[in-house]
């Protein structure tokens, strides 16, 4: 009796939330058996090639001394042949001129503002300034340089590598979410925001750095923003620490006066003139005209690269292929030079980002017309990535943009207008090497009216609720009166305030509960790392695991426009009936098996119409999630295929963690309602699901004239309401259908109970 | 509008602002701030910037470019005022023409490349300023002391840079008061011709004046008179002249004979020199220059 008691109550205990316990359950483990966080070992060095040189104290002329010394000062070694020459390189660049300015202000303040105009140096050469003056490896500290992007991180380090003559990963590392390229040699780090933002959770003080530059912070992304509102409380406990906000624009009075007015200095670039073109009228199809621009420059202009600005991966690629096949033609048919044509864009692959460095190919023919390279980008290159040799500038004026509307608790990327801002930098980017021409795609009218002058921070049209989350981590209770530099809007806080507590991570209080705690060393969405932290409960942890990896990568299908049949059909041979989920963990045993393997992974993906890039990054998200997950001892498990229950219980763990993004069929109507939020929705016609379920969970809402919920899988009421009772609360819900319908399933499970009950 | 109001046609829920969760103040996260000292309809943090609500966007469903509200916009003032659709096209054949002399005929003895622009990839565009540099620096003043060194050596360049820019700008204004003589000039000539299509514009015009009750009803009965007047007024141009604005889709169409080619540009330059010789100060005509049509 007793021991049934017991039962029951841990049932009542799991009803509240499974994550919840085995994240206590962690906590407690850690407690009883603490690992010892092995930190990584600073190297210490001997003052080598710096010795007599004082920290905090150096000359322009004492580095310059140093860098054309024969040694590496770092690394003891002897400088290459190419080292030099990129020197020369080097000290032409604007920045360089300025040395002796910035460092007499580096050294007489804590925060400093940089502004230097895009490619004058600010990111590869500001921060080796710091090193010379800093002098980290002889102190055993780091200097980090952050970054809004991924690719700009990963592409600047091996760059600066180079400057410097190291290895990358060396000296000179970057660590990005889900890549770490850093060693115990490491000086000099660059990263991007959100994993600078992630190691101040675990260390409020950045006590390994001396100095941190936030580099880009005119683009005012969400990390940056809240970094500079931790950085201002930091340098007050931290007087050693050293700030650098740089910024390619010009409004940098907002950031001094952030930072108490902190000192500014401002380098111009050197810049040739860019001439300016517009359309005479509205174009119908942006991409149309974009390629017949790019592929008349081809054709007429003189010699000299095009960068032309898109929005998206999918658009890029489509638009790469195009201006190719028909540049191809070009060259047969009007005798023209040839032409290479480069993609580049957020989720690329390293090696494929630094092609676009690669020279324009020659014409081989005596005499004939010059060869061309045109990259097709994000807006990544508009300030991040400086590409010399481009001339010419298509803008079409628009860009992929996050919005959030926290009513309906929808988050998307959206291609809206640019700003006037960007599409002068944009512009800028065509006068690097000689005077250029940018062509922009809209009328000089659209240019005055339709652009505003700057784009929305990012904190303004963003989820919280990770963000609540780290600050909250980062030992921040009062939200209210965090010192933003903008603000975000009461609502957007209160929707992260409420997931999180529904979600568990907050008490009623509003205080971090331990699964709070677990969660946020996730770099994951709040939801998926609470679903992950659940799923042991459910006997499917590793099935969870491989979820939420491909959920953190771009679409794994592959949908070219010439097989789209095809691939489709094809992807029905993976479908799980009951749901997009279930086909993916699918694609992914099948992307492990012997077969595929025997095929080639390269050549089954082909096959098969999926992206083995996302595939691949997957695998290894994957695996870097099972760390983190056996650090915190959460148990790896898995409920044998052959067991009946083996998707019931996949599927129930996504209920737990996917409890509120929920749609239920309208009865008697087409389409679904979201529960809570009661919106229209639609699911998207690229799902594996039949219609006819009438509970599903679903991974995205997707913003187009018609709302979509993308990536869904179908569930039981039953589970919901016993999974998350606290969001299932049917008194919380407004009357209509998705309340009748639940009220209903709270019946039968109470009958069901009962019966259960008088049985015993 | 809330994101959810899309000016496509689209379905509503029963509440797409969601106010049954937004006027409900016994959540969590209102009540939690609350309790941390904010008030209904006030802001957060530390400034009195601070937004109260999320930022609105339009939704874009096509690829359409750039402009499209403006050019519906446009299209419809010409409904109103018949003279917009002529300076329209005017525009676009100024375009064509303004450009410096030297690249008129430049461009014109590259036959090649007329024959590229004119094939299926042809894109106008029109000449807008120079950009000198992406810092707009003659605007924007430098606060730190400590960077005056800097702003020395800056304003060194910046003044260079502003010169230029002010010889831009004056170039500008002159260019602007030479346009518009010509303009005017242009005018008269065509006047004569589109005089008569004038005067009944302008009787519609009045006539929608007096009819504004009746407007929309009118409206689309003058869309389609105004589509059937733009048709026969381009076959006229086409007529006319080689210049004439060519349709997308004849653009895409695969290039003409070459032979074809010859002919018209011998034609379009013959034009070019009419033009010319109406121009008085060949210089001016700086604006635009680009491309040329077939
Ligand atoms: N990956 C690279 N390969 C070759 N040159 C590069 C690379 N990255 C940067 N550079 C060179 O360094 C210069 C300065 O770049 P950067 O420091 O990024 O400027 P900023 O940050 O001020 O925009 C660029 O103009 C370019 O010449
Ligand atoms: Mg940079």
């Amino acid at each position: 009796m007793a021991l049934e008691d017991k039962k029951k109550h841990k049932k009542q205990k799991l009803m509240d939330s499974k994550a919840e316990l085995v994240a206590e359950a962690a906590e407690e483990k850690m407690r009883q058996h603490p690992r010892e966080d092995t930190p990584q070992e600073m190297e210490i060095h001997d003052g080598g090639e710096f010795t007599g040189v004082e920290r905090y104290n150096t000359t322009a002329e004492i580095a310059q001394k140093l860098e054309s010394g024969n040694k590496n000062p770092f690394t003891g070694k002897s400088f290459s042949q190419k080292y030099f020459d990129i020197l020369t390189v080097r000290r032409d660049l604007p920045v360089h001129a300025q040395r002796d300015e910035f460092l007499r202000i580096f050294h007489s303040t804590q925060i400093m503002v940089f502004v230097g105009e895009t490619g004058s140096g600010k990111t590869t050469q500001i921060p080796q300034f710091v090193l010379y003056d800093d002098m980290p490896h002889l102190h055993g500290s780091l200097v980090a340089c952050t970054q809004p992007r991924r690719v700009a991180a990963m592409s600047v380090a091996k760059r600066v590598a180079e400057e410097m003559d190291v290895e990358l990963g060396g000296e000179v590392g970057y660590s990005v979410r889900f890549e770490n390229k850093t060693s115990s040699k490491t000086i000099l780090k660059y990263m991007t925001d959100g994993m600078l933002l992630r190691e101040a959770m675990e260390d409020h003080n950045l006590s390994r750095y001396s100095c941190i530059i936030l580099d880009e912070a005119h683009e005012r992304t969400l990390a940056t923003d809240i970094l500079m509102g931790l950085l201002k409380q930091v340098t007050l406990r931290r007087p050693d620490l050293k700030i650098i906000i740089m910024s390619a624009t010009l409004d940098a009075e907002k950031f001094q006066n952030y930072f108490n007015d902190a000192p500014l200095l401002a380098v111009p670039g050197r810049t040739h003139p860019v001439e300016i073109y517009y359309t005479p009228e509205h174009q119908k199809d942006y991409l149309d005209a974009a390629i017949r621009t790019v592929l008349q420059i081809h054709a007429t202009e003189d010699e000299g690269d095009v960068l032309l600005f898109l929005t998206g991966e999918e658009e890029i690629e489509d638009a790469c292929r195009k201006i190719q096949l028909e540049g191809d033609e070009l060259i047969r048919e009007q005798n023209c030079g040839p032409i290479k044509v480069y993609p580049l864009y957020g989720s690329l692959p390293p090696h494929q980002q630094q092609k676009i460095f690669e020279p324009a190919p020659q014409n081989h023919k005596q005499g004939g017309r010059p060869g061309r390279k045109v990259i097709v980008s994000t807006n990544i290159a508009e300030t991040s990535l400086t590409i010399d040799g481009v001339v010419f500038v298509v803008d079409p004026g628009f860009s992929k943009q996050k919005v959030y509307n926290p009513r309906i608790r929808v988050e998307s990327l959206l291609v809206s207008p640019i700003s006037k801002a960007s599409a002068q930098q944009r512009a800028g980017r065509a006068g690097r090497t000689r005077p250029g021409k940018c062509f922009r795609l809209y009328t000089e009218e659209a240019f005055k009216k339709e652009l505003i002058e700057q784009l929305y921070p990012e904190i303004l049209r963003s989820n919280l609720a990770s963000t609540v989350l780290e600050l909250k981590k980062l030992g921040i209770d009062d939200l209210v009166h965090f010192d933003f530099m903008d603000p975000p809007a009461p609502e957007t806080m209160m929707r992260a305030l409420e997931e999180l507590n529904y979600l568990q991570c907050l008490s009623d209080e509003g205080d971090l509960t331990p699964l709070g705690r677990l969660a946020s060393l996730f770099p994951l969405d709040p939801m998926l790392a609470v679903m992950l932290i659940g799923s042991p409960a459910f006997e499917c942890s590793e099935e969870i695991l491989t979820i939420v990896a491909l959920l953190s990568v771009p679409n794994v299908f592959v949908r070219p426009a010439s097989a789209r049949k095809r691939a489709d059909e094809i992807k029905m041979s993976f479908a799980h009936p009951d749901g997009d989920h279930l086909t993916l963990l699918n694609v992914y045993e099948a992307f492990n098996s012997d077969d595929a393997h025997n095929v080639g992974l390269h050549q089954w993906c082909r096959d098969n119409f999926l992206s083995y890039r996302s595939l691949t990054t997957a695998s290894s998200v994957r695996s870097q999630l099972r760390r983190i997950m056996e650090r915190h001892d959460i148990d790896l498990n898995s409920t044998d295929f052959e067991n009946p229950n083996y998707w019931d219980n996949v599927r129930k763990a996504l209920a737990a963690g996917f409890f509120m993004q929920v749609a239920k069929k309208k009865s008697g109507n087409k389409g679904f309602l979201t529960v809570k939020d009661n919106q229209d929705v639609l699911i998207h016609p690229l799902t594996v699901l039949s219609k006819e379920n009438e509970w599903v969970i679903y991974n995205e809402f997707v913003l187009t004239s018609k709302n979509y919920i993308r990536t869904v899988t179908n569930v039981r009421p039953e589970w919901l309401v016993e999974l998350a009772p606290k969001y299932y609360d049917l008194s919380h819900f407004a009357k209509g259908d998705v309340k009748l319908s639940l009220e209903r399933v709270v019946d039968r499970v109470d009958a069901m109970k009962r019966t259960k009950k008088s049985k015993n | 509008m809330g994101l959810a109001g899309v000016k496509v046609k689209q379905r509503f829920g029963l509440d797409p602002r969601n106010t049954s969760w937004s006027n409900n103040t016994d959540r969590f996260g209102h009540q939690y701030l609350e309790r941390m000292g904010w008030k209904q309809g006030k802001g957060l943090g530390l400034v009195d910037h601070a937004t109260t609500t999320h930022v609105k966007v339009h939704i874009k469903t096509d690829n359409s470019g750039l402009g499209s509200k403006l050019a519906k916009k446009t299209k419809k003032d010409e409904f109103d005022s018949g003279e917009c659709a002529g300076l329209d096209v005017f525009q676009r054949i100024l375009g064509r023409l303004n450009g410096n002399q030297d690249l008129v005929d430049r461009e014109l003895e590259r036959k090649r490349n007329d024959n590229i622009i004119n094939g299926k990839w042809g894109m106008h565009f029109v000449k807008g300023e120079v950009l000198e540099s992406t810092w707009n620096a003659g605007c924007k003043k430098l606060m730190a002391e400590e960077a005056k060194q800097t702003k020395r050596r800056a304003s060194e360049v910046d003044t260079d840079a502003r010169k230029k820019l002010k010889v831009i700008v004056k170039e500008k204004k002159d260019k602007k008061e030479k346009k518009d003589k010509k303009e005017k000039k242009e005018k008269k000539e065509k006047k004569d011709k589109t005089e008569k299509k004038e005067k009944k514009e302008k009787k519609e015009k009045k006539e929608k004046k007096e009819k504004i009750e009746k407007k929309d009803k009118k409206e689309k009965k003058d869309k389609k008179e105004k589509k059937e007047k733009k048709n026969k007024k381009d076959k006229k141009d086409s007529d006319k002249s080689p210049s004439a604005e060519v349709t997308r889709d004849e653009m895409l169409q695969p290039r003409t004979s070459t032979g074809q080619i010859a002919t018209r540009l011998s034609a379009r330059s013959k034009w070019i020199k009419q033009k010319r010789a109406s121009v008085m100060d060949a210089k001016a005509l700086n604006e635009i220059f680009m491309i040329t049509n077939n």
